[in-house]
């Protein structure tokens, strides 16, 4: 499915609808299904993301969250539609796919498993820009390599070490400018605190925060931690064995959950007695 | 209670590792530089601390767990009995029958070429020299005690075929088969997601009812270490910098460690602001030498005194259940 499928096929538009009149959404999902085995991990998700949007995606374990992010970016093979920014996301190949792909980009779980450990910070950041941008300019690069490990908190001490070298929260860092770095449109964070100290989860998230505050980079937030969530997120989807089951407005999520899925996630949160 | 005999007492433990391929004793890795704590018989004492600070590694020295190139000095008493430095045989009968551990990933403490059930009888045979007829009827039983659902087919499955959290209901049942006096959940709850969470918290509060034993509780969340506590530990850098019952600990810290991680600890009561509460910089990695108080770089109360002497563990003024190691302790 990664290529070919380009040529204009017949029948289904290769263009969003919703393009023509003017309202298009940044991302919009139809009724996107994958399957492992016998099992559907993702079973008919459909939602729409806009332009400068955060949207905060809530689920147990197993309940799709992961599967459909990497459904989006095309990592798994999936059926239903992706439209990005108008254009359904499976059908772009070449210099239209390079784009997309510099546009939509990923924060991983594991900071280090998600990191060469042969490149040193700066190597790791340096990649994305030498394989998505075209017309090399070796110092204008590594101008802005220097620039985004300032801004992601790495010491100059740090941007020459190998990722064993650094702590989980200096992982992440990397992984967020590596992300960063050709500045997406859309940035999707694959719980991205979760496997970090309670002390540094709070500024990997502001640092996230920031960033898409100076960029305007849209954010699809998946965790399993609620009150991460709530704080960064306009809207929010609840996800339950590979379907949405509720999605709302923060507000509405945190003070009136209407499943009784997203009732049972909300009072499962320990809070200090 | 103070004075009456502690179920586990361990006093100026130091564990140091000598990393792979490391030469000299000055390579020396230092996870825990001098801990003292005490756990009293029925009591939960939560241990909080952040990756690295040592939580894990106390008890890992205390049960004879410590992988070779490692070494642990001071003093650990059991139920009277001194641990530290005894032969494996006579730990293996104290391991998996008196004192048991279970682990965060419940995977890797399982053995993956057996039945679920045989696991659990197993510690009953071995420890009881109960006949495998017997120890599966109680294994069985101890799996629905755990809810386990459709626990008899449980008993046939191998570990890759129960979900995160029946495998860590089967550690729990296989940790407790043998009513152990004390039973150390070392972030038992950190690798699965809430609602999973609240049931295992839940099913530890009960159990330790049921079978009147001690419990330490090691996590990173303040959260989830106040469900079960009555005491609470903090950590940093290998040291224990605060101790005291519970309320106070979570309600009216000391150290401004436990108030900064307090602080951090995500909460569905907070005011939506769009940020998180940060408390700033990293905390020491266990090879760091450590001049003064280790939490000195991150904290907003620190002097140029923190920075050079290290402030010992004391009764903190106004409350004499609680320690704290700090020259400019939060007052109530």
């Amino acid at each position: 499915m990664l290529a070919g499928a380009a040529a204009v096929s017949g029948e289904t538009p290769v263009r969003d609808a919703g393009w023509l009149d003017g309202e298009m959404p940044l991302l919009r999902v139809e009724d996107l299904r994958v399957d492992f085995a016998a099992r559907a991990a993702v079973a008919g998700v459909s939602f729409e993301l806009n332009e400068g949007e955060t949207l905060g995606l809530v689920g147990e374990s197993g309940s799709g969250k992961s599967t459909l992010a990497r459904a989006i970016l095309r990592l798994v093979a999936s059926r239903g539609r992706v439209w990005w920014r108008g254009e359904d996301l499976a059908r772009l190949d070449g210099r239209a796919l390079r784009r997309a792909r510099r546009e939509l980009q990923i924060v991983f779980q594991d900071p280090l498993a998600s990191l060469d450990p042969r490149m040193t910070a700066a190597e790791s950041i340096a990649e994305p820009l030498r394989l998505l941008e075209s017309g090399p300019d070796p110092a204008a690069h590594a101008e802005r390599v220097a620039r985004m490990l300032a801004r992601v908190g790495l010491t100059d001490g740090e941007t020459a070490r190998y990722p064993h070298q650094l702590s989980g929260g200096q992982c992440q860092r990397i992984g967020i400018a590596r992300a960063m770095i050709g500045g997406p449109k859309l940035l999707i964070c694959d719980e991205p605190v979760s496997s970090l100290d309670v002390s540094i989860q709070g500024q990997i998230v502001n640092l996230l925060l920031d960033l898409q505050r100076e960029s305007g980079t849209a954010m699809l937030f998946i965790s399993h931690n609620l009150a991460v969530v709530r704080q960064v997120s306009h809207r929010i989807l609840v996800m339950y064995e590979g379907r949405i089951v509720e999605s709302g407005s923060r507000e509405q999520i945190f003070s009136a959950p209407v499943h009784p899925y997203t009732r049972a996630l909300l009072a499962a949160v320990p809070s200090i007695p | 209670m103070p004075g009456s005999a502690a179920t586990l007492a361990i006093d100026d433990l130091r564990v140091a590792f000598l990393p792979r391929g490391a030469r000299e004793a000055c390579r020396l890795v230092t996870a825990v530089r001098g801990v003292s704590l005490r756990v009293d018989p029925r009591e939960c004492l939560g241990l909080v601390g952040e990756s690295g600070s040592g939580k894990t590694q106390i008890f890992l020295a205390a049960l004879g767990l410590l992988p070779p190139n490692s070494a642990a000095t001071g003093r650990v008493r059991f139920q009277g009995e001194d641990l530290l430095g005894e032969t494996s045989g006579r730990l293996n009968r104290v391991r998996g029958s008196r004192a048991s551990m279970i682990f965060q990933d419940p995977m890797t403490s399982l053995t993956p070429h057996l039945k679920v059930g045989v696991q659990i009888a197993e510690s009953l045979v071995c420890h009881e020299g109960v006949s495998w007829r017997d120890a599966e009827r109680a294994a069985l039983g101890m799996l629905e005690r755990v809810s386990v659902p459709e626990a008899a087919r449980r008993m046939r499955q191998y570990p890759h075929e129960l979900s995160g959290g029946l495998r860590q209901r089967v550690t729990i049942g296989m940790s407790l088969i043998c009513k152990p006096a004390l039973l150390i959940a070392d972030e038992p709850t950190t690798a699965l997601d809430v609602t999973l969470q609240a049931q295992i918290i839940e099913l530890l509060r009960s159990m330790r009812t049921e079978i009147g034993m001690s419990l330490v509780l090691i996590s990173h969340d303040l959260a989830v270490v106040g469900q079960l506590a009555e005491r609470i530990a903090v950590m940093y850098g290998g040291r224990i910098v605060e101790c005291g019952p519970a309320r106070q600990i979570l309600h009216a810290p000391r150290h401004p460690y436990t108030a900064g991680l307090l602080e951090c600890t995500p909460d569905l009561t907070r005011p939506v602001i769009g940020r998180m509460p940060t408390l700033g910089g990293q905390p020491p990695s266990a090879g760091t030498q450590i001049e003064g108080c280790a939490f000195a770089p991150r904290c907003p109360r620190a002097a140029e005194r923190c920075r050079v002497e290290r402030p010992p563990l004391e009764t903190a003024a106004g409350c004499p259940e609680s320690t704290v190691a700090c020259h400019f302790p939060l007052t109530a």
